[in-house]
């Protein structure tokens, strides 16, 4: 259930730009929150294939160190201290402004808060799986807008890549 | 304390089931990748995904710590506050609004 968020990622994570397959397996093993929600933060012309691995294995490295840091730390801690949780929230919120700015649509946010506010409220227990569904069935049912050059992504960028996919297939 | 045979075994097995979970959508998606509304989708999503995230943990700590909660808030805002205000540092952004979160919960 709570792995189910991963489907959503893949959406929208650039695999695309990693070729090798070793590199491409590595790139979906290691696609945990903090990498998708930093590349979504990225401008379009920012990301690499390079830059996604580095990416994954600092995150990686940095887990399994700072595990292992807290491992020590918390046997020298008379108590543990509470609170520290925190960090991911804020994190996700400075990240939330910070793909907000790089597209600057305000739509997609009003549909998530609305679908995270009812999710909260109907399923409690399972709110982040509701609110995706929601969100994620409200932008499938949306018009569909033509694409415009000043949300971010230029029009060019996308109809390349769309193009290059295209090549691989 | 298991074997270390036993310990790898089980890693493995832990390390095949989330590629595969992880791999499932991409493969699907493969198809679509050039479909107009997998495009859009691309594009909208992300900060749709993040907003849902950050209200999810942030009702998260609520509910962990109920006489925190309006630290929470007021912490969530603070944090933005930085972020807008002090040129987005994300660790600065991040670092002030635990810090203050830390010192409510564990001070008042």
């Amino acid at each position: 259930m709570v792995n189910f968020r991963h489907v959503f990622y893949a959406f929208s994570f650039p695999l695309h730009l990693v070729r090798h397959p070793v590199a491409k397996a590595y790139a979906v093993y290691a696609m945990i929150d903090e990498v998708y929600a930093v590349n979504a933060s990225l401008d379009e012309h920012e990301r690499s294939a390079p830059r996604l691995l580095a990416m994954q294995i600092a995150c990686e490295v940095y887990w399994v160190g700072g595990g292992l840091t807290g491992v020590v730390l918390g046997t020298a801690l008379p108590a543990p201290v509470k609170g520290l949780e925190f960090a991911q929230c804020a994190l996700f919120t400075v990240l939330t402004l910070d793909a907000f700015r790089s597209r600057q649509e305000i739509l997609p946010v009003l549909l998530a808060g609305a679908s995270v506010t009812v999710a909260l409220v109907l399923t409690p227990g399972a709110a982040m799986f509701t609110a995706l569904l929601l969100f994620v069935g409200l932008l499938l049912l949306l018009p569909r807008r033509p694409l415009r050059s000043s949300g971010g992504t230029p029009i060019a960028v996308t109809a390349r890549r769309a193009a290059e996919e295209t090549a691989d297939a | 304390m298991p074997s270390t045979s036993y310990l790898i075994a089980v890693l493995a097995i832990v390390f095949a089931i989330t590629l595969a979970l992880r791999a499932l959508p991409f493969a699907v998606l493969g198809r679509l990748r050039g479909s107009a509304v997998v495009q859009k989708l691309s594009v909208s999503m992300p900060v749709g995904i993040l907003a849902i995230l950050a209200v999810t943990a942030l009702h998260g700590t609520m509910a962990k710590d109920a006489h925190g909660a309006w630290y929470a808030l007021l912490a969530t805002a603070v944090t933005v506050a930085v972020h807008l205000a002090f040129g987005r540092r994300t660790i600065l952004s991040v670092g002030i609004g635990t810090g203050l979160y830390v010192v409510l919960l564990n001070t008042l």
